[in-house]
């Protein structure tokens, strides 16, 4: 099997979109522990920024994520022809 | 054949239990309950692995369930395969002892879920066929990469396996009474039945209850104990930060810096961070090891290639991500619930790591420990975490075997010229002799601090899988030398690592510890505070080198202490006091106090006995020598930077001409191994 020029535009697509969510991943999971302690000046209803993070904020993001990332690939599979399967 | 056969095992593991039932946190005359709910979930299994059974013939149906599984199954499946016993007890328990930090341990299992989608899950469907050395053979030498790629994946999954055999025969003894070795064998006997028999598609089924059990188990619970407060979370955050249980626990964790604290402030503190993450490094180490790992555990790859596309392997990442982080939200009422409604005291004086608090959460919403509803919401609750114990043995049994099978009998032995039947009976027999040695080293290892086994596990992955699988994928010069050594150092730096960690035991620390007990301690004087105090440099925070200043913890003030007794006195004293007390409740406690006191002294006088005369650990250390509980920090970069200097080094011509075919393969799925007909 032959590598085609579409192949690779495909290819360099998904790694852009991959290194952009893992961004925003690490934002999320890593930075916002780091400075645990300086966002939780904000206050919101009486409970310290991080709290919302760590209890739900992060799993939502992280499921956003990945939907995010799953819909714009099967939208990519679809406009380059390569999706397996019936639809 | 095979129906008598999955019939009788059922029927085995049932009687035994029911014919071993000691004392546990369930009450004799509920016990009945538990088991009624246990036999039910017992049956329910046996029948999907008897249909499973009747559908899986060739290999392909064996080690993928024939590539059938939707996506919104598979994401139920990875969700069953991922929560086990530790995540669903462990983490509401710790939530319950230790507040905030307790959710950090489930934000950091999720945390690695990302990686697995978008780096590794949907290649690796792309292009494997049933385990990590298929992947890895793709672009190098068949033989040597199916070899290490299984060994790896044995180690892995033999951790990892014997941690939940160990840690699920302590808590089935611990929820129901159930004998230690009786459990351990129950669990091996069902897990067997349904991988023999049934193969992935069993094991993906079994899998998919368990987790519809759990989180129906956690929405209830959360239901019951969240509507007490309307369901409005700062009600429910405010009952958490006025509850005199939860202000006591934090007042015995900060110990003396309690004494400046409103009551209200160290309710408080319960939901900020730092009461239990103490060294920074370590969890560091610990946070890489089990955000790397995820991507490089065999069980959970399996899962990938049981999906017929790649747009189903991205929809059960999904998936699962939603069920996992929306189980991880209830923790967070489960472990907070438990925390007021049962509390710390409590939980601690049935397990100490905090495993009981879900179970008694629910015991206490029922009505208490003396009603009916309360004890079948306990029954309930034990069972699902029985089930969650098998259903997580099933997998990584699954997976050893299949690397025993698959990559080193017909891959290496037989040169890929193993005919179908031959294949189905070489996986079905590994199976055995795998599930054989699971409970063999679960019954070995009986009272072993196996809980470093998991971390261990997740080190291994991260250090070894992970650098062959990513290179594999993503790096056109990696080949075949590369691979091979980055994974034997990979491993062995992790293993050799806690192998002079603090997780061994040293004699000399335990004898000290024993006789502390048994005579008592000198009166210490009052202490100042003192902060946190830096290692002298990076190498001194990892290694215990001459001339370093170790790393040591921020220390608050603290009074005076007194001498304390030794156990033979304190037992003497105990008694007397035992002889003028009226109160009901007083002489129940000092009973408590004395029984915890001679357990102690048994156990401390064992230990004299056990390590009198040694000095040095199995690894003829006097203490430890590398001082970090996880490898990971080390091992983790270790093994990638070796893949990449040993693939530099060395030439594979075949490797770099699989590229082109293996970049369309990864991306695109075409050639990928498809459905076969159902």
């Amino acid at each position: 099997m032959q590598l085609t020029d579409k192949h690779r535009e495909y290819w360099s697509k998904n790694l852009r979109l991959t290194a952009v969510l893992l961004a925003i991943w690490f934002v999320v999971t890593f930075v916002v522990i780091w400075f645990a302690k300086e966002l939780n000046e904000i206050v919101i209803a009486g409970f310290p920024f991080a709290f919302y993070m760590g209890a739900q904020g992060a799993l939502i993001i992280y499921v956003i994520v990945i939907w995010f990332y799953a819909n714009k690939m099967n939208q990519m599979d679809k406009d380059y022809g390569v999706h397996e399967g019936e639809d | 054949m095979n129906l008598k056969l999955i019939g009788g095992a059922a029927a085995l593991a049932l009687v035994s239990t029911l014919a071993f039932a000691g004392s546990g946190a369930v009450a004799d005359e509920y016990k009945w309950m538990t088991f009624a709910v246990f036999g039910g979930i017992i049956a329910l299994t046996m029948y999907v692995t008897y249909w499973a059974a009747r559908q899986t013939h060739s290999t392909s149906e064996f080690y993928a369930a024939g590539r059938s599984v939707t996506g919104v199954q598979n994401g139920w499946a990875i969700a069953g395969d991922y929560l086990s016993a530790a995540s669903f007890l462990g983490i509401a328990g710790l939530i319950s002892l230790y507040g905030y930090d307790g959710f950090m341990y489930s934000v950091g299992f999720l945390v690695a879920y990302i990686t697995v989608l978008l780096v590794i899950a949907e290649p690796c469907r792309n292009i494997g066929k049933y385990t990590l050395g298929d992947i890895l053979a793709f672009r190098n030498d068949p033989k040597a990469s199916k070899t290490v790629a299984a060994v790896s994946t044995i180690t892995v999954s033999t951790f990892y396996l014997t941690a939940q055999m160990v840690g699920g025969g302590v808590l089935i003894k611990t929820l129901v009474g159930i004998d230690y070795h009786v459990s351990v064998i129950g669990v091996g006997v069902l897990m067997l039945t349904y991988v023999v028999f049934g193969g992935m598609k069993a094991t993906t089924w079994v899998q998919i209850i368990k987790a519809v059990l759990l989180v129906t188990a956690s929405i209830l619970l959360v239901l019951f104990t969240w509507g007490q407060y309307g369901f409005s979370l700062p009600g429910f955050l405010q009952a958490v930060v006025v509850d005199p249980k939860v202000q006591a626990q934090v007042a015995k964790l900060v110990g003396d810096a309690a004494t400046n604290m409103t009551p209200e402030e160290l309710g408080q503190r319960f939901l900020e961070p730092g009461l239990f993450l103490k060294n920074p490094i370590d969890q560091i180490s610990l946070g890489m090891a089990l955000v790397l790992g995820t991507a490089g555990l065999p069980h959970i790859l399996m899962r990938f290639f049981t999906v017929p596309t790649a747009k189903d392997a991205r929809k059960s990442v999904l998936w699962a991500m939603g069920i996992i982080g929306g189980f991880y939200v209830l923790t967070l009422f489960l472990g907070l619930g438990a925390a007021i409604n049962v509390g710390p005291v409590d939980i601690l004086a049935l397990d100490k790591g905090g495993n009981m608090a879900a179970p008694l959460l629910a015991q206490y919403v029922g009505g208490g420990a003396d009603s009916m509803l309360g004890n079948l919401f306990l029954a309930f609750v034990a069972a699902v975490a029985f089930a969650t114990i098998v259903a997580v043995v099933a997998g990584l049994v699954l997976a050893a075997a299949s690397a025993m099978a698959h990559d080193i009998y017909v891959g290496v032995i037989k040169g890929d010229r193993a005919s179908p039947q031959e294949q189905v009976i070489a996986a079905r027999l590994s199976s055995v002799i795998v599930g054989i040695l699971a409970i063999a080293v679960g019954i070995a290892a009986e009272g072993q601090n196996v809980a470093h086994l998991v971390g261990m596990a997740f080190a291994v992955a991260a250090s070894s899988n992970l650098p062959a699988i990513f290179f594999t994928l993503y790096w056109k010069r990696a080949n075949t030398y590369g691979i091979v050594v980055g994974m034997i150092v990979g491993a062995m730096t992790a293993i050799g690592l806690v192998m002079i960690s603090p997780n061994m035991t040293y004699p000399q620390a335990v004898l000290k510890e024993a006789r502390k007990v048994l005579q008592g301690e000198p009166a210490q004087p009052a202490m100042q505070a003192r902060p946190a105090q830096p290692a002298s440099s990076l190498l001194c925070e990892l290694f215990a080198l001459d001339g370093c200043v170790a790393y040591t913890p921020e220390r608050a003030a603290s009074a005076e202490k007194p001498a304390k007794p030794g156990a033979a006195e304190k037992l003497t004293l105990l008694n007397e006091k035992l002889a003028t007390l009226t109160d009901a409740k007083d002489i129940a406690k000092v009973k408590q106090d004395i029984v915890a006191t001679e357990k102690a002294k048994a156990k401390a006088e064992s230990d004299l006995r056990k390590f009198d005369g040694q000095t040095t650990s199995m690894m003829g250390l006097e203490k430890p020598f590398f001082l970090l509980k996880n490898p990971g920090l080390i091992s983790i970069p270790l093994g990638f930077l070796c893949v990449i200097v040993f693939s530099l080094m060395f030439r594979d011509k075949r490797a770099e001409e699989m590229w082109d075919e293996l970049y369309v393969r990864q991306n695109t799925g075409i050639h990928a191994e498809g459905a076969t007909a159902h």
